[in-house]
């Protein structure tokens, strides 16, 4: 597989309004995304994950880093980020406030043909993308409103209006956060079917790792802003290295062969990032004297952690108390 | 004890397309000390019947059936009497704790009103209730401090804590939770259900939990009711549900949330295709037959109804065997 | 059924576009108060086009009416009597009728022009724009009108179309609030978020996502606007700095006042012009609120989810 994104050092930082100091949503991601994948980005509210693809699109100013799509440097320019919204998509966790309720569904999948001036006739380019998003027929749905069909159908004409403009990546934003439990497995059965056949690779913000179990090939796990562990899906979430990855993936509910480990506190916020190793405070292992015990109590607190490859470069941990296995 | 009882429940909406039946024909009973789960899909009418127990639905909505709540028929009662059994005997937590709260009132005051309001625990201001509030805060895991902020100051876990706090105010006998975690995090869902475990357990609270997340429910529930179209499909004790459902429904629900590391479900999601019924215009014979994998013939026109399999389980389903 | 390569979005807009126009008629057909306030607004229009072929505009010249009783009650010459020039005052209602809608309509499209363009620009680009034309706005707001307009109309010829052009420029702040503020929501929605992710620009996004959603509260804001037009040129032709060539209700009043037509009990002078005020801006009111229940986004998406 080849490489069709890779972000280096990408930051997000805002001038916070109330107190003093700047919010750093996105704090230094190194990041690759290969062509025909799935990716899930996976954390709590408040990691930084949806700023992270929003970033990517140019829906948020990055404050530095930089993005490489399809081998070509990304520029921030209006014509550039125009011409780069074409190839990179996005759909929204909440897909009845991502359509206008003035607008019939035939619009709002035809308005990215209009925009960027697509060849073709329209109706056909819509029928196409309506029914590939599992919306068939798709002249019954076409003069209808947003509010006239359900929530699942809701996202499947935001994926048929990002398909038709025929994206290389597709960004999704908690695709199925808002849905029935019913339509979630066809919404990303769909998004796995649209991987299988057009090669397209999605980056899948997150916080359920079912999803990521269910269609994603790599899984990365933010906290605060930073990537603390990324590798293949199956690999992570069967032996997940990091604490942190390891508490997410014990309170899914359902997981009754480990012991929860629920972590006491809020979500950390990104306008006070902690000193040292940024998970510390809620950290398990600082918690139960682990880490006192590895003689590596200091470090945590003090010492910023990078995140560090296997020698293989499939699997990355950010942890002091991690050593990674050789995995050829 | 039963705490709650619905007898043959019915609702049926007044709306300008007609009449709307979103509840038709629910049995259900919840003992002390017990947590049954309500789970279906958004319009199966779930939180119609959250609505029914408390009578909070609009007041042209028809109810048939008996809502009992500690033996006494709550539609039977008097106004001074109904607000009494409000709160006391049974409190409601929702999801959106931003909306519930009022945004321009400080907490503690919220809590104050609650206490002030429904029982004679004393006067705004006490020392009794002042104490109280400092309790319950502490109870739902929250610094007492926090009384004094506002609820926009707070995190959505906060809220649905103080949510909580709220609906403790005078120790309910049973608490109907209504999608409480939805709009949560997942470490912050788990904090909350284990709260809501946690105080079930220590004060024999009845808990009703309503969401359409059989996940969530698989871990917190005594019992199980699956929904479909204004009536329960499926019930029994959740392992035994969950590990053998009997309805084509319940089946596609429980496979819908796949547990991490079966090969099963790898690359492999699992929905449940069609749509929900519209409540206006319900298909004929067993409602589901449009959606169902199993149908046969018989289920386009014959509707079935819980079919007991043994005690404690029953299934509505043409494939369900009635037990002698 | 329809085949795909058939379908014409235009086709479809224009029905939906017609559907939810007789929807809207229907739903208002409903609203008996609000058919009240139009049928009297009709019928006042209707009045105001017909004036000339009504009564000879001679009916308003002294110097036509010399042979005229003065001060007469009203009779079968006429109908509402005469004034302290024996001019008929019929003649003055139905001509004033004209001016008062005239300058209610056409100050009220100065009104929400500016309105519209200010209001939609500060909410839409924000930042500098926005700072500069809110100080303005406020500036403007913070100006006592009355005086203001005094002045103006002072400073100005005293011609009709300069009455419009005082109440236009003094009365758009309050409706460049209005609509920045409902700008400001609209631009937060997620689907401006969506319309910029497929990569459309700022005119396109105005145009297609802000414009339709404000367009409702914009049109809403006219039937307010029209009313306070009709009642702000009342007032200056009252305070005698009217258009002395036009006849408006405001101005009859003043000369009714000034020719002491309380003092006689001439009731038949002041009364029509008064009344015919009132009707005008409560029949607009009524209407308008009418109007706005219709176009409320807010009710009507709530009653499309339900």
């Amino acid at each position: 597989m080849s490489e069709l994104l890779r972000l280096a050092g990408v930051h997000v930082t805002y001038q916070s309004s109330g107190r003093s100091g700047v919010v750093r949503a996105v704090d230094g991601i190194d990041l690759t995304v290969d062509r025909g994948e799935v990716l899930a980005l996976v954390g709590e509210s408040g990691c930084g994950k949806t700023t992270l693809i929003r970033a990517i699109i140019g829906l948020e100013p990055m404050t530095s880093g930089s993005i490489v799509f399809d081998g070509a440097t990304v520029a921030t320019g209006q014509r550039e980020l125009r011409r780069l919204r074409r190839r990179v998509q996005m759909i929204f966790q909440d897909p009845t406030g991502a359509l206008n309720p003035r607008a019939t569904i035939y619009e709002a999948v035809a308005e990215g043909i209009r925009i960027h001036g697509l060849a073709g006739p329209e109706p056909e380019l819509v029928a196409t993308a309506l029914a590939q998003a599992g919306l068939r027929p798709p002249e019954r749905y076409m003069p209808r409103f947003p509010h006239e069909v359900s929530g699942g159908q809701r996202q499947r004409v935001l994926i048929a209006g990002a398909m038709v403009l025929g994206p290389q990546l597709l960004l999704a934003d908690e695709p199925v956060a808002s849905l029935d439990a019913s339509v979630r497995g066809e919404i990303l059965a769909l998004m796995r079917v649209l991987v299988d056949t057009t090669g397209i690779s999605i980056v899948a913000v997150t916080h359920d790792l079912g999803l990521a179990w269910n269609i994603a090939d790599r899984i990365a796990v933010m906290y605060l802003g930073r990537i603390v562990e990324v590798g293949d899906a199956e690999e992570v979430l069967a032996d997940p290295l990091h604490p942190y990855t390891k508490a997410l993936l014990s309170v899914v509910p359902e997981a009754d062969r480990m012991e929860q480990q629920i972590l006491v506190g809020e979500t950390p916020d990104p306008a006070n990032v902690p000193s040292g190793c940024r998970f510390h405070p809620r950290c398990p292992l600082v918690a139960s004297g682990e880490a006192e015990r590895l003689g590596i109590i200091d470090r945590c607190r003090s010492v910023d952690v990078q995140l560090v490859a296997s020698p293989g470069g499939r699997r990355s941990v950010a942890c002091h108390a991690v050593r990674l296995p050789n995995d050829g | 004890m039963t705490i709650l009882e619905l007898r043959d429940l019915h609702v049926t909406y007044k709306s300008d397309r007609g009449d709307v039946p979103a509840v038709r024909g629910v049995d259900l009973a919840i003992a002390a000390g017990e947590t049954v789960g309500l789970a279906g899909e958004s319009g199966c009418g779930k939180s119609t019947i959250a609505g029914a127990v408390l009578r909070l639905l609009p007041r042209d909505t028809i109810v048939g059936g008996q809502v009992l709540l500690n033996g006494d028929d709550v539609y039977e009662l008097k106004p001074g009497r109904l607000r009494a059994v409000r709160w006391t005997a049974a409190a409601i937590v929702f999801q959106g704790a931003l909306h519930s709260l009022n945004p321009v009132r400080r907490v503690g005051e919220q809590i104050e009103e609650a206490i002030v309001l429904h029982s004679d625990r004393g006067d705004a201001g006490t020392h009794a209730v002042r104490d109280r509030i400092t309790g319950l805060l502490e109870r739902v895991g929250l610094r007492p401090d926090l009384a004094r902020s506002y609820p926009h100051q707070m995190s959505g876990g906060q809220r649905q804590r103080v949510l909580i706090a709220l609906a403790l105010a005078c120790e309910p006998d049973l608490l109907i939770a209504d999608e409480p975690t939805t709009a949560l995090d997942v470490m912050v869902q788990a904090q909350v259900l284990e709260l809501l475990a946690e105080l079930q357990r220590d004060r024999g609270l009845a808990l009703l939990f309503i969401t359409h997340d059989l996940s969530v429910l698989s871990t917190t529930c005594d019992r199980l009711a699956v929904m479909y179209a204004g009536r329960v499909v499926e019930e029994g004790r959740t392992v035994d549900l969950l590990k053998t459902p009997q309805h084509p429904y319940t089946r596609a629900l429980a496979r819908a949330f796949p547990t991490i590391g079966d090969p099963r479900s790898r690359m492999n999601p699992s929905g449940l295709g069609g749509d929900p019924p519209d409540p206006t215009h319900l298909p004929s014979g067993c409602p589901f037959h449009p959606r169902c994998d199993m149908a046969i013939e018989a289920c386009a026109t014959a509707d079935v109804l819980l079919r007991p399999i043994r005690p404690d389980r029953a299934a509505a389903c043409v494939h369900v065997a009635v037990s002698a | 059924m329809s085949d795909v390569a058939s379908y014409s979005p235009r086709t479809a807009a224009w029905a939906r576009r017609r559907r939810s126009f007789s929807d809207g008629i229907s739903r208002l057909r409903k609203d008996r108060v609000a058919m009240i306030g139009l049928v009297v607004l009709v019928g006042f229009v209707i009045m105001a086009l017909i004036a000339p072929w009504m009564s000879p505009r001679g009916g308003l010249s002294a110097v036509d009416s010399i042979n005229n009783p003065t001060w007469h009650p009203p009779s079968r010459d006429f109908p509402l009597g005469t004034d302290h020039l024996g001019r008929s005052v019929a003649a003055q209602f139905v001509w004033g009728s004209r001016v008062s809608l005239l300058v209610g309509f056409a100050a009220t499209v100065l009104t929400i022009t500016i309105g519209s363009l200010v209001g939609i620009s500060a909410g839409f680009f924000g930042g500098w724009t926005d700072a500069v034309l809110m100080r303005l706005t406020d500036w403007f707001l913070v100006i006592p009108f009355l005086p203001l307009a005094i002045v103006l109309a002072a400073v100005l010829d005293r011609s009709i179309w300069n009455i419009i052009l005082v109440i236009g420029v003094t009365s758009w702040p309050s409706t460049a609030r209005l609509i920045r503020a409902q700008v400001l929501t609209v631009k937060t929605r997620l689907y401006v978020d969506r319309a910029r992710a497929l990569g459309a620009s700022r005119p396109h996004i105005v145009a297609r996502h802000i414009l339709p959603n404000v367009a409702p509260l914009i049109l809403a804001s006219v039937t307010l606007a029209v009313p306070i037009a009709i009642l702000t040129e009342t007032t200056l032709a009252f305070l005698g700095l009217a258009d002395p060539t036009q006849n408006s209700w405001g101005k009859t009043l003043e000369e009714a006042f000034g020719a002491g037509a309380i003092g006689r009990n001439a009731w038949w002078y002041h009364f029509p012009a008064g009344l015919g005020i009132v009707a005008v801006v409560l029949a607009f009111t009524l209407f308008g609120r009418g109007l706005e229940e219709i176009l409320d986004p807010r009710l009507r998406e709530e009653g499309a989810r339900r």
